[in-house]
This record gives C-alpha cells, sequence and structure tokens, in this order.
C-alpha cells in the first residue's frame, strides 16, 4: 500500500490538480486507516506491545500527514486551495488532544499548516486561552515538532526516512483536567527523551522545574496516563493536609521531613556510604535539588517545606547510622500471618530497569515506570503471585499509583543483591510521594528477595547517605485488586507488626505503614478501572495533582503497621500488617472502587485524621471512603557497590543506555517467543470448523489441541503486527472458563493459534441436543453461571469478548469453557472472505448478538478491506447484551429473532424492540436478567459481578432450592421444571417428552 | 436430468455474479453442450436436511413461465448445492441500469407488466412469494425476454444459508422491516423501489432533493433514453454519504415513502403506478391483480423486438430472433 504513497519523495516534479487530489484521498484513506487503529490502540491497556504499536503508527501517521502536505506544496498553481486536506480534526484527532481544545484549535486554525505556522510559544499560548491541559500541550508541541522535522528531512529529498524514531505518545489521557499551566519542556520523541535521561543523571539540578508536568512527557509509558487519571482525581486546593500530617509528632525519626530538600524522596543509598551528592550523580536515582527558585509556580515554594497535598510530607528517612544501616530489613514471614502481597504490581520488565531509573532522573521526582509483562502479570492475578524483580510495589487500593521497577540486567549473583533503585515521586509542585524502592533482581534470585526500604532505615540515612522516600503506589482498583485486597486487610488485622524492630537473625526489616486515601468513584469514573485491569502497570500517582487534594479529610486515616514477608518458597511476597479502623470504610462495592493511594502521613496504627473531601473534583466526583497507605522500606548493605558502579557505567556510556534502551525493545520479542511455537511442532489433523477468522483444526501439540490456522496476507507487515498485536490477549487470560491459549506460530506464512482443544460440544449443539431438552433450567442456570464467570474475568482484564455466543461457548460435562474472544479483533487481520464492497456479509445467529449501538454501527464495506466487523463499537455493555441473547437461548432453545431476515433484526433490535418472551419459560426473574441484560441503554445493563448478573443467576439458584411456594417460581423447581419445560419448550418434541426427565446426569 | 450430475461435466465460461449466498457462473454442461448459469451454495448441513432442500428446489422444474427463469436442474457436491439454470445473457437489471445509466420509462412498463406476471404466476400456480424483488433478480435477454430468478423456493434453503448478505440498498417493505410476516405486498414494495431506482438511476433512499432532481434531468424534460446519456454523477452508486445500514432501514420505516418526480419526464401514469406500490401501510397498497390493472401497464405496448432491440443496443450484444440458442428447459427434462 504504501508504494504507491511513496513516490511523492522520488520527484519534485509539479502535479497536476487532479493526480494530487488523488494522492491527497489516497493518503487521506491510509490516515483514516491508520488513525482508527491509532484510537484503538489508545483505548487499550498501555503495555508494551501496546505502545511500541502506537509510536510506530504515529510514526507512520507523521509520514502520511508530511506527504500530503508534501504533495499540496507541490500543485503547481497556487490559487488552489485545498484546505480540507491535511484534515486539522483528523490530526488533532491523531494528536490525541482532548475535544475540547480540539474545538478551540478548529475554530482558531484552518489548516494543519496554520497549526505549523504557529511557535511553540504562540501555541502554548493558544492551548491555554482555549484551555487545554499540559497533556495536550504536551502533545501538540511534540507531535508537531516531529511533523516539521520529518518534513524537513522529507524535503532534503532522503527516502525511506525511518519512522520508528517518530513518534510523541499520544496515549489517551481524556480524563486529564488539570489546567497546563506550568507545563515548560517538551522534549518527547525518542532523542530528547534520551537527552532527558542524560540530563537527569548529569545536570539534574539545573532541572527543578522541569520536574513538575513535565517529567510526566518522558514518562512514555501507561504510567503517565494514569499519572493523568490521578490528577483528575485530585483536587488542586488541598495544600492544608500536609500540613496536618507535618504538624503531627512523629514517632520515628524516619518521618521527619529532610529539611534539605525540596524532594521527599531520594535514592536510598545502598550500603549508606555515599553522600546524597554523589549519590546523585552517582546512580541516576532522582534526586531532586531543593532549589525551587527556577521560576516555580507561587505554589511551588512552599510545597517545599510544605506539601500542598493530602499526600504525607514524607521526608525520606535519612538517618545514618541506625542500627539497620547495614542490615536488611527483613519482611517480616510469618506463616499464615502473612499475606500474599498481590499488592506489588508487576509493573515494568527486568529489561527495562536502566531506563527507567534514567527516567526517574531525568523526570525528576517521577519514577520511571515500565510497561507490565503480559506473561507475568496473568500468572500473578492467578497465583496471587508476585515476582517482584520487576514489580513495583503498587498497593491495588490505590489508584494512581506511582509504581517503579527497577532491574537490572547484569548477572546476579546470589550475593548480590538488591540495588535499590530510588523512585521519587513528586508533584509539580516539588511535594514528595513515597515510593516503594524495589531492586532489581537476577531472575535466580527475584523471588526470594525484595527489597523495601524501611522508614527507620531511611531515616537512617537521611544524614550523608541517599535519602529514601518511600511513596505508595497505587494500582486502579479492580474486582479482582479488591478482593485480593479484603484479603490483605483482613489479614493484616491479624498481623502484629513492629516497623521498627528487625524482625529476623538476618537483620533485615521491612517497615511498612502509611496510609493510602482510599476513593470511591461514582459511576462517571469507573470505566478507569476498566481500563486498567489488575496486571497492568500501575498507575502513577498525579505528582501534579497531589496539591489538588482535599484539604480537609474527614475520612479517618490511620496508619497501619505492616510488614513484607518475601516468600522464599513460592516467590509470593506476602505482607502483613497492622491494620487500623480504616478497614471498617473499605467499600463493600469494591469492583467500582478506584483508590488512591496516599500516603498521608506516617503515624501509628491509633492515629486517626480527619480531612474534608471535597465532592466534586474536576470531572471526576470522588468520595474518599477509605485512608490507608503503606510505606515500606528496606535496605541491604550490599547493594550499593554494586548499584553504583552499574549506574555509573550506565552514565558514562550513553551507547549502553542507548542499548538498555533498546534490551526493552527486546523484551517484547522475547515476550512473543515465549509463546512462539515452531510450526514444524504442529500436526494438523482434521478441520473442526471455520468461522470468520481462519479454519479450526483438530491437532497434535503435546498433546491434542485446536489450532486455529489464519489466513492473512503474509507480505503485509503491518497486518503481521496487528497479528501479533491480537495474540496478546489471548496470553493475559487464565482462567477456568476460557479456553487454554498455548501458544501462536508467529512466522509467516504460518500463523496459527494454539489452543486447548475444547471437549465436550459447543452450547449452540448442546441446546439443540435432544439430551439438552430433559434437562432442567437448573442445568442452564449453572451454564449461565460459568459463563458469567468467564466473562466477568474477561472484564475485568480489560479484555471484551465481541463475540459471544452459544457456538463460541463448549460444554463438557462438568465444565463450560468460553471460546474465541477478542479473536474478533483478528478480522482486520484475516479480513472477510465473505464480504465484498457494497455487500455485507451476515452469519446466521450473528446479528441478535449485537447490542443496539453495535448493530447501529453496521454498514456496508465500502472498499476492499474496508474493515466493518472488527470495528465496531463493541464494549463490555455489549458483550452483556450478548450474554441476554445466551440466557435466552438457554431458556427457549434457540436464538431471539430467529428467522427473521437480516434487515428486519438490525431494524427491530436498532430501534429498541425485543424478541417477545411471552412464550419462553420461566419466571419473572429469570426474564427479568433478560430484559436487563438487553437494555437499550447500555448503561443500564448489569455487569458480570455479584451485584450484577452473577448475583442474579446465584438468587435463582437459592430459589430453586426453596421450592415452589412461589408461583412465579414454578418453573424454576425442580420438580416441576421438567413438565413446565417440556410444555414451552418449543424445541421440544414428543418424543423427547417421552424421554425419562433426569436432573442428575449433568452437574456441575 | 442433472440429478446425478457432477462438477466435472460442466466447464465454466465465467462468472456472471453473486447473488445471495452463492456465486453464478457461467458454465457449459459438457454432456448436452448447453450453456447454463449455475448457481453455488456453500451449506454445511446434515444429509437429511441436504436431501429436504433437494426435493424443496424440485419445484423449479415446474416453474413453466415465460417470466421465470428456466430450471435444468439441482445437484449436490462437495456439500455444495448446484443450481443449474438458464443463462440470461443480457443479465440483470442492476447491470443493464449500470450501463445505461437511466432505464427509460416504456422499457420499464414492459418490465413491470413481465414482474407483475412472474409474481402471479408464481402465487397462483405454486404459492410461492418471491420475497426478493429486486433490479439484479430480474433478467433479461438478447431476446427481449424478462425473467425473475431468485425467489424463496426453499424455505429450508432459506434457512440453512449460514451467511446472509445486507448491501447498501434494501428493498424490503416497512412492515416486513418491522417484524410482521411477508405477504406478496411486500414483494410489490420491492418492484415500486425498483422501478423508481432504474426510472432515476439513483437508488432512491434517502429521497432526493429537488436540486438532485434538477440535476439528473436537467431543464429540458427529457431524460435517459440512450446509453450516451450517463454522466458519471448520475451512477447509481453515486448517491450522497453512505448512511449507515440501520439509518437507511429506518428511513424506510419512518419517513416518506420515495416518489417520482413529477412533472419531469415521467407521466402521470406511472408516478401513479408507483405510489400505489409504495404504500407504506401493505393494506393501502395495490395488490398484484389491481396493479396488473392500472393504465401504466395497460397502456404499455411496448413490443418484445422493441424491448429486445434496446436491451442489445444497451449492452452491446447482438439482437438474434433465431431460437436455436435457446434451450428450452422442459425439453430437457425429458
Amino acid at each position: 500500500m504504501e508504494m504507491g504513497l511513496n513516490t511523492n519523495s522520488d520527484s519534485d516534479a509539479a502535479l497536476s490538480i487532479e493526480s494530487a487530489l488523488k494522492q491527497l484521498t489516497a493518503l487521506e484513506r491510509m490516515i483514516e486507516i491508520t488513525s482508527t487503529r491509532l484510537v484503538d490502540l489508545r483505548g487499550l491497556s498501555l503495555n508494551e506491545f501496546n505502545i511500541k504499536e502506537i509510536r510506530t503508527l504515529e510514526g507512520k501517521l507523521i509520514k502520511h500527514f508530511c506527504q500530503q502536505l508534501d504533495t499540496k506544496l507541490r500543485i503547481p498553481s497556487s490559487d488552489v486551495d485545498i484546505p480540507e486536506y491535511p484534515s486539522l480534526s483528523k490530526w488533532l484527532n491523531v494528536v490525541g488532544v482532548s475535544s475540547l481544545l480540539a474545538k478551540g484549535l478548529q475554530m482558531q486554525c484552518r489548516s494543519v499548516e496554520d497549526l505549523l505556522n504557529l511557535t511553540d510559544k504562540q501555541l502554548q499560548n493558544v492551548i491555554s486561552e482555549i484551555g487545554g491541559n499540559a497533556e495536550d500541550d504536551r502533545k501538540l508541541i511534540s507531535s508537531l515538532k516531529q511533523l516539521k522535522q520529518f518534513q524537513s528531512l522529507q524535503r532534503q529529498n532522503r527516502k525511506n526516512i525511518d519512522t520508528t524514531q517518530v513518534y510523541w505518545d499520544s496515549f489517551s489521557k481524556a480524563d486529564d483536567v488539570f489546567g497546563g499551566t506550568d507545563s515548560t519542556d517538551h522534549n518527547e520523541n525518542v532523542k530528547s527523551e534520551k537527552k532527558c535521561f542524560e540530563n537527569g543523571v548529569h545536570d539534574q539540578s539545573g532541572s527543578t522545574s522541569r520536574h513538575g508536568s513535565e517529567s510526566s512527557d518522558s514518562l512514555p509509558l501507561d504510567q503517565q496516563q494514569k499519572l493523568h487519571r490521578t490528577r483528575s482525581n485530585t483536587d488542586p486546593s488541598n495544600a492544608d493536609i500536609p500540613n496536618q500530617f507535618t504538624e503531627l509528632p512523629s514517632r520515628h525519626r524516619s518521618y521527619q521531613l529532610p529539611s534539605t530538600s525540596s524532594s521527599c524522596l531520594t535514592p536510598p543509598s545502598p550500603s549508606g556510604l555515599g553522600s546524597r551528592s554523589s549519590l546523585e550523580s552517582d546512580s541516576g536515582f532522582s534526586v531532586t535539588k531543593p532549589a525551587p527558585s527556577a521560576s516555580p509556580p507561587p505554589i511551588r515554594s512552599k510545597i517545599f517545606v510544605i506539601p500542598p497535598s493530602p499526600l504525607p510530607v514524607y521526608t525520606p528517612p535519612v538517618t545514618p547510622g541506625t542500627p539497620h544501616k547495614n542490615s536488611h530489613f527483613h519482611v517480616q514471614n510469618s506463616g499464615s500471618r502473612s499475606l500474599t502481597r498481590e499488592r506489588v504490581s508487576s509493573t515494568g520488565n527486568t529489561n527495562s530497569t536502566t531506563r527507567s531509573a534514567k527516567a526517574v532522573s531525568s523526570t525528576a521526582l517521577l519514577p520511571p515506570f515500565t510497561p507490565l509483562k503480559p506473561s507475568k502479570s496473568s500468572e500473578w492475578h492467578i497465583g496471587n503471585r508476585i515476582f517482584h524483580n520487576d514489580s513495583i510495589s503498587a498497593s491495588n487500593q490505590s489508584l494512581s499509583s506511582i509504581a517503579s521497577s527497577t532491574s537490572h540486567k547484569h548477572k546476579p549473583s546470589k550475593k548480590e543483591k538488591k540495588r535499590p533503585h530510588n523512585l521519587v515521586l513528586t508533584n509539580d509542585d516539588n511535594i514528595p510521594l513515597f515510593n516503594y524502592i524495589h531492586y532489581s533482581k537476577p531472575a535466580a534470585s527475584r523471588r526470594s528477595s525484595q527489597t523495601t526500604i524501611s522508614p527507620e532505615n531511611a531515616a537512617s540515612n537521611s544524614a550523608g547517605v541517599s535519602p529514601l522516600s518511600p511513596r505508595t503506589p497505587m494500582t486502579p482498583m479492580t474486582p479482582h485488586n479488591a478482593e485480593m485486597t479484603r484479603m490483605d486487610v483482613s489479614m493484616s488485622l491479624r498481623t502484629p507488626s513492629s516497623p521498627q524492630t528487625p524482625k529476623n537473625s538476618k537483620g533485615r526489616i521491612r517497615a511498612f505503614f502509611g496510609k493510602i486515601w482510599k476513593i470511591k468513584r461514582n459511576k462517571s469514573t469507573e470505566h478507569i478501572a476498566d481500563e486498567y485491569p489488575q496486571g497492568h502497570p500501575p498507575l502513577p500517582s498525579n505528582p501534579l495533582r497531589a496539591d489538588s487534594l482535599p484539604q480537609n479529610t474527614t475520612t479517618p486515616v490511620v496508619g497501619r503497621d505492616s510488614s513484607y514477608t518475601p516468600d522464599e518458597n513460592g516467590g509470593m511476597f506476602q505482607a502483613s500488617y497492622g491494620h487500623g479502623s480504616s478497614s471498617s470504610a473499605h467499600s463493600g462495592d469494591t469492583s467500582s472502587m478506584t483508590s488512591l493511594s496516599r500516603p498521608v502521613s506516617l503515624v501509628d496504627t491509633d492515629r486517626t485524621l480527619i480531612s474534608d473531601v471535597p465532592a466534586d473534583e474536576g470531572s471526576l466526583t470522588n468520595t474518599i471512603t477509605r485512608a490507608d497507605s503503606e510505606i515500606y522500606v528496606e535496605q541491604e548493605e550490599e547493594s550499593t557497590l554494586t548499584e553504583r558502579d552499574v549506574v555509573e557505567d550506565e552514565k558514562l556510556d550513553t551507547a549502553t543506555m542507548r542499548a538498555n534502551l533498546f534490551r526493552q525493545g527486546s523484551t517484547i520479542q522475547s515476550m512473543s517467543e515465549e509463546w512462539d511455537i515452531p510450526y514444524s511442532e504442529l500436526q494438523i489433523g482434521d478441520k473442526i470448523g471455520s468461522g470468520r477468522v481462519g479454519t479450526v483444526f483438530r491437532g497434535r501439540w503435546h498433546g491434542e489441541v485446536a489450532i486455529r490456522v489464519i489466513d492473512i496476507n503474509h507480505n503485509d507487515e503491518d497486518k503481521l503486527r496487528a497479528f501479533k498485536q491480537e495474540i496478546m490477549i489471548y496470553k493475559k487470560t487464565r482462567h477456568e472458563n476460557l479456553e487454554l491459549f498455548m501458544g501462536s506460530c508467529m512466522h509467516p506464512p504460518h500463523l496459527a493459534i494454539v489452543t486447548g482443544l475444547c471437549r465436550g460440544q459447543s452450547l449452540y449443539n448442546h441446546i439443540r441436543s435432544s439430551r439438552y431438552q430433559t434437562l432442567n433450567i437448573n442445568h442452564a442456570k449453572i451454564i449461565g453461571q460459568h459463563i458469567v464467570q468467564g466473562m466477568g474475568y474477561l472484564h475485568s482484564k480489560g479484555i471484551i469478548h465481541k463475540d459471544l455466543k452459544s457456538k463460541n461457548i463448549f460444554v463438557d460435562g462438568k465444565h463450560v469453557v468460553l471460546t474465541d474472544f477478542g479473536i474478533v479483533g483478528l478480522h482486520v487481520v484475516s479480513g472477510d472472505k465473505n464480504s465484498r464492497p457494497g455487500s455485507l456479509s451476515i452469519p446466521d445467529g450473528w446479528l441478535c448478538h449485537l447490542a443496539p449501538e453495535v448493530i447501529k454501527a453496521l454498514r456496508v464495506p465500502e472498499y476492499e478491506g474496508d474493515e466493518v466487523i472488527s470495528t465496531l463499537p463493541y464494549t463490555i455493555q455489549s458483550d452483556v447484551y450478548a450474554f441476554g441473547t445466551v440466557w435466552y437461548e438457554l431458556m427457549s432453545g434457540s436464538w431471539p429473532f430467529n428467522g427473521f431476515p437480516a434487515e428486519s433484526i438490525i431494524w427491530q433490535v436498532g430501534s429498541g424492540k425485543k424478541q417477545n418472551l411471552s412464550q419462553m419459560p420461566g419466571g419473572k426473574d429469570i426474564k427479568d436478567i433478560l430484559m436487563q441484560a438487553w437494555s437499550y441503554d447500555p448503561s443500564r445493563r448489569p455487569d458480570f459481578s455479584d451485584n450484577g448478573i452473577m448475583g442474579i443467576l446465584k438468587r435463582l439458584q437459592s430459589h430453586i432450592h426453596r421450592g415452589n411456594s412461589d408461583p412465579a417460581m414454578i418453573c424454576c423447581d425442580p420438580m416441576m421444571s421438567s413438565r413446565t419445560m417440556r410444555r414451552y419448550h418449543p424445541l421440544l418434541s414428543p418424543a423427547a417428552k417421552s424421554k425419562v426427565f433426569d436432573i442428575g446426569s449433568l452437574k456441575f | 436430468m442433472l440429478e446425478n450430475a457432477q462438477k466435472t461435466d460442466f466447464t465454466k465460461r465465467g462468472e456472471l455474479g453473486a447473488g445471495n449466498g452463492g456465486v453464478v457462473h457461467l458454465v457449459k454442461h459438457k454432456p448436452s453442450g448447453y450453456e447454463m448459469a449455475r448457481k453455488l451454495i456453500h451449506l454445511e448441513v446434515k444429509p437429511a436436511i441436504q436431501i429436504q432442500i433437494m426435493r424443496e428446489l424440485k419445484v423449479l422444474h415446474d416453474c413453466s413461465s415465460p417470466y421465470i427463469v428456466g430450471f435444468y436442474g439441482v445437484f449436490c457436491s462437495d456439500g455444495e448445492i448446484n443450481i443449474c439454470m438458464e443463462n440470461m445473457d443480457a443479465g440483470s437489471l442492476d447491470l443493464v441500469l449500470k450501463k445505461a445509466g437511466r432505464i427509460p420509462e416504456q422499457i420499464l412498463g414492459r418490465v413491470s407488466k413481465a414482474v407483475i406476471l412472474g409474481l402471479q404466476y408464481l402465487r397462483e400456480k405454486h404459492k410461492i412469494i418471491h420475497r426478493d424483488v429486486k433490479p439484479s433478480n430480474i433478467l433479461v435477454n438478447s431476446r427481449g425476454e424478462i425473467k425473475l430468478c431468485d425467489f424463496g423456493v426453499s424455505g429450508q434453503l432459506i434457512d440453512s444459508m449460514a451467511n446472509s448478505f445486507v448491501g447498501t440498498r434494501s428493498y424490503m417493505a416497512p412492515e416486513r422491516l418491522q417484524g410482521s410476516r411477508y405477504t406478496v405486498l411486500s414483494d410489490i414494495w420491492s418492484l415500486g423501489l425498483s422501478l423508481i431506482e432504474m426510472a432515476i438511476g439513483r437508488y432512491p433512499i434517502p429521497q432526493l432533493t429537488p436540486k438532485q432532481i434538477q440535476a439528473i434531468f436537467g431543464g429540458d424534460g427529457k431524460g435517459g433514453m440512450s446509453n450516451k446519456d450517463k454522466p458519471s454523477n448520475l451512477h447509481p452508486d453515486a448517491g450522497p454519504r453512505p448512511m449507515a445500514i440501520f439509518e437507511l432501514l429506518d428511513y424506510i420505516v419512518n419517513e416518506q415513502p420515495p416518489k417520482l418526480p413529477r412533472g419531469v419526464i415521467f407521466t402521470d401514469a406511472f408516478c401513479d403506478f408507483v405510489e400505489n406500490c409504495l404504500m407504506k401501510d401493505p393494506k393501502d397498497r395495490a395488490d398484484l391483480y389491481t396493479l396488473g390493472d392500472k393504465p401504466f401497464i395497460k397502456q404499455s405496448n411496448l413490443t418484445q423486438f422493441e424491448f429486445a432491440e434496446w436491451i442489445c443496443n444497451t449492452m452491446d450484444l447482438k439482437y438474434d430472433m433465431s431460437d436455436t440458442a435457446s434451450v428450452i428447459p422442459s425439453q430437457l427434462n425429458e
């Protein structure tokens, strides 16, 4: 495709208007396609792969826009004006600025050229006039910079300009609400990023002002996003809370504010040997200089003294020569008392350490974030296990957690201690947040070792050693998390721990306390959690917004002492901590809760702070329902030297640094290789079926498997990438009710997905079998529960099934397995063999699973390769609608709208009509599930949680056992159901009626 | 006669088009030497159902009408149903329309007559409702014949189709979209819509604006008599921005039905006829028999020869009165 479009760089010959227009429209189409993909990607969870994808697409888009500009320039007659290309609105969309800004800009500028003619300064003025936020600011300016650069390169007639280094990280940060007053520095392509890193290492001191908003810019990863979300959750007006905290008598020295520096978080000095300054320069950890003189916003100077946010002003505990100085702080391992530390987020991967460390320095106080390794995360989810090698401690109770993971690539010896990478978190106003400090671990030892810095220890370092400021990591609360959190809490109650006392003979102490402010989000903010399912890198708390926290917190804040215990056996991180009264504030509705974890202060468990929470903060209305935070710090003595050496090497050698950056990229590769199955190892057998996407064969690969062979145009690299992209979602899934992903063949011409073979029969066939007709409704409910369970899991992972239907559900005895989730996305890769331009192929029974909002978006492909199916606006709610249809099928034995022509279904569903339920067996509650799941308004559809469909199903279950005293329940009664089902079941033949009714034959 | 036919008995001569559910090829049946149009329908169904479908399709053998496309036979091969039909050498009216830009009223008069007679035949003799009247299902040939094809003869076949297709144009009557039962009146809506499309050279939904009418027909009141008169912007595809499918269907259900522009080039009889077909409430719609008595049909006096001449001119075919090339299906049935 691109070949044809590249021609304009071949010659500067003037173009006729016609051919120019042609070229422009062709480019426009490319832009359209690419930007759609980009926008889609931004909506996805941000893992390494997605980010890489996004950047690639951004590079392409720059190229396309550039070509459009170039093409226009070569139109001879200057009087011809083609303002619509390149499209300004499209450009703004692509850049990812807020809609407010986009609208404003479109009113002020007519074309992309107009924008290009503005200087950065002018742009900033315009942006702040319109009310764009700092993110907009960054995105717009950097993207325009990229565009200009690319343009000039192109003018030099350089062909095949590499676009891989051209991007601006347009991740969606739509909720960002901070006023872009203090964004000063916008360097955001790779080069500048690298530069930043270097700067950070070499002259951090000069760049205090950069540490603010701009710091987020250099965090290209999801952390940024989370950061911004956090910001939006905080109220900018709160400057008092920190005061309260600071005024509290602190019982530990370590809690004292460091008087010297504005940065609360200073890198831990591994050995306590280095002076702070030496550490700064050596380690590349971010150290903020106290000098707020660099024209900081008014608040800023204040902040140095008093953190204006509810964020606890944690002074990095920096007491040198404490007894623990050279000791390892150990997580107390107390067997049953300790709990799995699921809070440690698995963000980042080992390769990213170096970079993160540098990023920290460059970004001033922001901790580096590294993308999540999906495979790890899923393990984590499933096993509650945390691999803390790259894990950043993140409390899953917190929405905006700053987690930093630092892991080093160098070979670790057992002896080699974790090198603490100090992550410093500050907001724009240099308000320190507390960091968990992580050390990179060699793979071999990573499971058994975890380093945190205990406050005491940190305090001990404060004199001359690098102070550590613990920060609270925050991750979005997902239902999953929530559960674990609850577990945490309950377990913690049983765990007595004293942070001040070294717990074991090795002298390792881990102390762990603090407060996390939990914020319960209201409905409008719930999507955040959805988008950031557990397993993704934790959201960094937004330092910028720290000052925006509520001033007076009414919420009781309880400090907790906790200890972390690395579980030597399982590599599980276990933590236990004393829990204060705050546990009572735990909301029952954890799934809808996102918490903002903020270290409030270091106080004892019995201390309670009260603060007011403004109800409305920006667009998000949050109520703080619970506050608790934790800080844990650990130091290990031996880490210093190694750490230093490594850091120094990197600092001195930019090549090494780059190499490290690249290594990060290679992880993606290795990640995919992890799941790579050589095609030659597969034995492909009989064809099982074929769908829109590829053909499924039975096969063998270490046992029986199902092999979905995908046909794509193997020469098309974009599609190949898209394929790999789609594969990613499979890797995240581990659940009993989901098809087991075993691996994939990624090497053209052999593209295949290998999954466990689903035994039994499809629910579609099961429902239509004569055996099913002899079963009672109870059986259908149990199947329904399993489906809901699997779907709930998928949704918690941010995965939309998009094609939930009985043909994609397999029933084998007691087992229900969902298949083909997300496979619709591969459609974009494989193309639709059946549809041609002007005609959309509608598989039998498909339409009745599409929610009204989806069905209304159906259109006929306009040209070859026009992707309709995979680009429909599927949502979690549209999955719920589809479940309604499956539920109907379970109850009635056939599809709704069965027998209607496709067009009629489209109109009826799109107009809000529902299948007539008068013929359906079952009581009102059974039909209520349908009526709710089929709600025309997506927001009125329940979710799959216990508060939603699962809850209804469970209640149904209990009705069943209660007997038939309630006439409405008559059909649910096991003794009655066979009769009623026979009476109502449309598929029941006379033959089926004679069959013996057997309840017990299918048990779950 | 084709019950035991094999795929190998045929040589492909080319593709005639892709219809609902299958591709249509022009093939030559080697044993007989006849040219046929063979429609392939891929089905993944149990043998029992396949047999049922084959049985239902046998009805086609009994269809003998000058307004229904000839049927040679049906056979199964590799899980595909092969329906062999008479080849209509001028193709379907949507192809003709594409070539012609617009189809003149007199020609459409003869088409309407043929379609009504064909629908009457199906209804009376076989109790079949066509269910899919549209330009692409009305076939013409160089001898001036007009025949219907693709009617809903096998309920089982319809039920067994794994895929259906939705296009940019819908000819489905509003009541059908709303879920009520299909009746012959729904076919009449479809006929009316097809007639407008062929007359103005554009799918008439959404309704044309006066400006568009002006653009199409100009001020001279003449239009569309020759195939030279086909400005590219009048191409049937050249509508405004494409509507989403639902949007289009909702227009059909909820907006005023399309009409032919009066006072331009169309006779009042034609305009009345189309309006009678396009009443949104089926109760108001004319049925097959009253339609047959409408002035537009009664006054249609174009001969088959004149029709053939127009078709041949339009489609660059050689007009041939001799019947040697055509095989009457019944002859094959011996």
